[in-house]
């Protein structure tokens, strides 16, 4: 028997630091240019520039701004369905939880809605950690229950929770808008409430794109591709899991709370069905797993279901089918068709006579 | 006190129609490996298709009602099985493609429902009225013939589980699929009637509770995740924990119902469940939950 | 350097292992083998902490049945599985930094040395040179095996267990795989216990085998003498031919 190697000093930084250097395979350097970044700046370009365009549409510009609330709470979702495989079904728990926070604490308690994005950011990621402390632990099915579970149990909840302020069935209403420099925001010019929100959305962006592309997110990736060896190799399953979900919480916390003070209320109506399914569908058609896929599919689904407002009842029955279909035929969404896409371009390119030179001359 | 006992005899005969429910959520799972998210939507079409018999078209008795309509969702659970779930079997996300298709399949079906019906709430008559006063204890005839109908109900699913070809069939796939297909067992066909069979169940508890809750087109939701909590408390899989869940959980309603208010149900069924995962991670029954 | 005492895991009414013990010596090469379902991945999966049942398991003294699979590799043992599923979405060295990275536990945890200097000496030292930046989901069975090792490899291990390494393999590859083992426990000092179904591996490479029959030790001792015990022959071969 030896007693070797028992307390050391090593640091993980120290350990961990790639001996010899970079080789060829490592992952690439944050922010080298691929199709993942090129689109995440492309989109936060032609976002930037918009309002050049449709600014005058107050209408078109509200649209756009709860495209963006919902594209960071499907990047926040996603990080969890598609890269870290934890099935959590009260994302939108998450949302009203953030919305309520930065509510009451404005509205009952007088404080500034800007230290409401705090706080909804804050009540966002805590109640994610607490529901992920005992189900983490748990298989993944387990997780899916609990999670679903949780969310249909909030709307009784803030319902019977009025003697703490929500307002109960009615929820809170009206709820402070925002104040810049003695400036208040209004629902008649749609400008500063758009660029607030694009840089929030951004902040989803940013922070997502970092969880994914970092050493933390290759740990849930590869949690994701084959858990066991994984765990073999030292990652720590719960300790991952309830990081990832305590950020997707916080993202969504946060897009929450700006929520309320946009729409100027909060009820136990946005627990509705009809909210939960549209992210679904958000997720689903931009592609899961596949950053910055649900962002665009957010501006798809919201677009689309003010396209079909006619429709009324039958909306939901063409959004349910729609979900079905997506996961039955084409389950890796657009980013898929994409990726099929660019596989397919660049094996026409291959297939010439001369395959040297061809991809670049083009 | 003696509405103490009352309360406590009506959670029981809820709680033997929640058992129901779940037992079926559970056997889904149990055999085919399904969480089946539409599960709360048959509740809502046995319910409506019942309340179509029995009051909006026709006025059968409800002995006829649930003849007829017990086969149409057993038929509906083992289409969806063959449309949607069979397909999916062979992808590497089962699981995850499972969980999308059923909760869109879930927003048809209540949207289905909702189309055809409206939105206006619904609600079945008492199967039987007036009541019946036992050593000095009121009981209405319609809880007496819940239970009866409830216990009846799964009194067959136990005895098809144990006694016919198909039930064992179910329980030797549910034990090892691979192993029962070896032995011949056809895969697909136990999976497709134990679909039909769960929904079938779920269908039952819909005309069964109709009378005691007023029926919407998304009121599934809340029997879901009804069926939910106590197939998690009790342990999934385990018939045994699903039963004592159930009537626990039962009780419960109808002791918070009296004092508190239906409201506070779900939430104290929630933190019931809470705390039931702290203390044992995998539910009160349950075996192989908990991972590293 | 491992200890197991009275180590005993049920599956239901099934005793998968049942009252083992055994002891490792630091620098040996430890067999395994024993019929189809005689538990000799189910002793891997309790000694790597993915599986908890009774009994104790030491490594260097310290109890670490009950530790959860992360902690037990921080401590210094390392894994392979029968059914090589390395990360499908990385390239090699990627899966490669994953072990060296979590491998090793923050500040307070145990030191550890390697006998290498950086991931390159690893890579040409298992042979997957050339195909660092190869995304593994392309690569054939052996080089996925080897990045698995090389893996398991990269988070510093003293002991390593290795679950059928030579499964599916040529009769090249097989060969190249043995030598690579015993690379590992001649030029690094590595500590292995290895599961193999090919009998004549194991008396050429380890320096004690164990038989295992429905969950218990048959036989243990120097491979030679346990291989050529009746008791053994009968337990193997009866199985083979049923």
């Amino acid at each position: 028997m030896s007693i070797v190697a028992d307390q050391g000093t090593t640091s993980r930084a120290d350990a961990g630091k790639p001996g010899g250097g970079r080789l060829p395979g490592d992952r690439p350097k944050a922010l080298s240019l691929n199709r993942q970044t090129g689109m995440t700046i492309g989109l936060v370009v032609i976002l930037a520039l918009l309002p050049l365009v449709v600014g005058d549409s107050n209408y078109t510009m509200r649209l756009l701004v709860v495209s963006m609330i919902w594209g960071g709470v499907s990047l926040a979702w996603d990080l969890l369905l598609g890269y870290a495989g934890v099935f959590n079904l009260g994302q939108v728990g998450f949302f009203a939880l953030g919305a309520y926070a930065s509510a009451m604490l404005s509205e009952n308690a007088g404080l500034n809605p800007w230290w409401g994005l705090l706080a909804g950011a804050a009540a966002g990621a805590v109640v994610a950690v607490l529901l992920g402390i005992p189900s983490l632990r748990l298989a993944g099915i387990y997780v899916a229950l609990l999670t679903l579970a949780f969310y249909e149990v909030l709307s009784p909840l803030l319902t019977v929770g009025e003697a703490i302020g929500t307002g109960g069935k009615r929820g809170i209403s009206p709820i402070t808008p925002y104040t810049i420099g003695g400036y208040t925001f209004t629902g008649s010019n749609q400008i500063p409430w758009y660029y607030v929100a694009l840089g929030l959305f951004v902040v989803c962006l940013i922070v997502c794109y970092f969880a994914i592309n970092s050493r933390f997110g290759a740990s849930f990736i590869a949690l994701h591709d084959s858990e066991s060896f994984a765990q073999s190799l030292g990652i720590s399953r719960y300790k991952v899991s309830l990081m990832i979900v305590g950020v997707s919480g916080l993202l969504t916390g946060l897009m929450g709370a700006f929520y309320a003070h946009y729409t100027a209320v909060v009820s136990p109506r946005v627990l509705g069905l009809e909210v939960f399914i549209y992210l679904v569908i958000m997720v689903l058609l931009g592609g899961v797993g596949k950053f910055p896929g649900p962002a665009i599919g957010a501006f798809i689904v919201i677009f689309l279901s003010d396209w079909l407002r006619e429709f009324e009842n039958y909306r939901m029955l063409i959004f349910g089918a729609l979900v079905v279909v997506i996961v039955m035929v084409a389950p890796r969404g657009i980013m898929g068709a994409v990726d099929s896409a660019q596989q397919f371009v660049r094996r026409r390119r291959a297939s010439p006579a001369t395959p040297t030179d061809v991809g670049r001359s083009s | 006190m003696r509405e103490l006992v009352e309360v406590l005899i009506t959670g029981f005969t809820i709680g033997i129609v929640y058992f129901l429910v779940a037992v079926g959520f559970t056997l889904c799972y149990g055999v085919g490996r399904v969480l089946n998210y539409s599960y709360g939507s048959f509740f809502t079409w046995g319910a409506y298709l019942a309340w179509v018999l029995a009051v909006g078209y026709a006025e059968l008795n409800y002995f006829l009602v649930f003849l007829i309509v017990l086969p149409i969702t057993f038929l509906m659970g083992v289409a969806v099985d063959r449309v949607i779930i069979r397909p999916l079997r062979s992808r590497p996300e089962f699981d995850f493609s499972v969980l999308l298709a059923t909760l869109g399949l879930a927003v048809f079906l209540d949207n289905l429902v909702l189309v055809i019906f409206g939105a206006r709430t619904k609600s079945l008559p008492e199967f039987l009225e007036g009541s019946v006063t036992l050593a000095g204890f009121t009981i209405s005839w319609q809880l007496l013939a819940m239970f009866i109908f409830a216990a009846v109900v799964a009194v067959i699913l136990f005895v098809f589980m144990a006694k016919t070809r198909t039930g064992m069939s179910m329980r030797a796939v549910a034990q090892d699929p691979i192993g029962a297909r070896i032995v011949g067992i056809p895969l697909f066909r136990v999976f497709a009637i134990t679909f039909g069979i769960s929904t079938m169940l779920s269908g039952a508890g819909g005309i069964l509770l109709a009378p005691r809750f007023f029926m919407t087109p998304l009121g599934g939701w809340t029997f879901l995740v009804k069926a939910l909590i106590i197939v998690i408390a009790g342990g999934l899989g385990s018939i045994k924990g699903t039963l004592y869940a159930g009537f626990l959980l039962g009780i419960l309603e109808a002791l918070v119902g009296w004092q508190l208010g239906l409201l506070w149900v779900m939430p104290v069924w929630f933190l019931v469940l809470f705390l039931v995962l702290l203390i044992r991670p995998a539910g009160l029954f349950g075996a192989v939950a908990r991972k590293g | 350097m491992l200890r197991l005492e009275h180590v005993t895991k049920h599956f239901g009414e099934l005793a998968a292992v049942n009252d083992l013990s055994f002891e490792l010596e630091e620098g040996e090469v430890f067999g395994i083998a024993g019929p189809n379902g005689a538990g000799k991945t189910t002793v891997f999966n309790l000694i790597s902490g993915f599986l908890h049942g009774s009994g104790r398991i030491y490594f260097d003294g310290r109890r670490i049945d009950g530790l959860q699979p992360h902690q037990i590799t921080h401590l210094g043992v390392a894994r392979t599985f029968q059914i090589p599923q390395p990360f499908n979405s990385m390239t090699v060295v990627q899966n490669l930094r994953i072990g060296e990275y979590y491998g090793v536990a923050g500040r307070s945890g145990p030191k550890k040395d390697a006998p290498w200097n950086d991931l390159a000496e690893l890579i040409s030292f298992v042979g997957l040179e050339g195909k660092e930046a190869r995304p593994v989901s392309t690569l054939k069975l052996y080089d996925k095996k080897l990045t698995v090792l090389a893996s398991a490899l990269a988070t510093k291990p003293r002991l390593i267990m290795l679950d059928e390494a030579l499964g599916g393999l040529s009769a090249v590859e097989a060969e190249q795989s043995l030598e690579l083992l015993q690379r590992l426990n001649r030029e690094w000092g590595l500590t292995i216990i290895m599961i193999e179904h090919l009998m004549s591996a194991l008396t050429r490479s380890c320096d004690r085998l164990l038989i295992l029959n429905n969950g218990e030790a048959l036989r243990i001792g120097e491979p030679r003498t346990v291989v050529e015990d009746p008791v053994v022959i009968e337990c193997l071969v009866g199985v083979k031919h049923a």
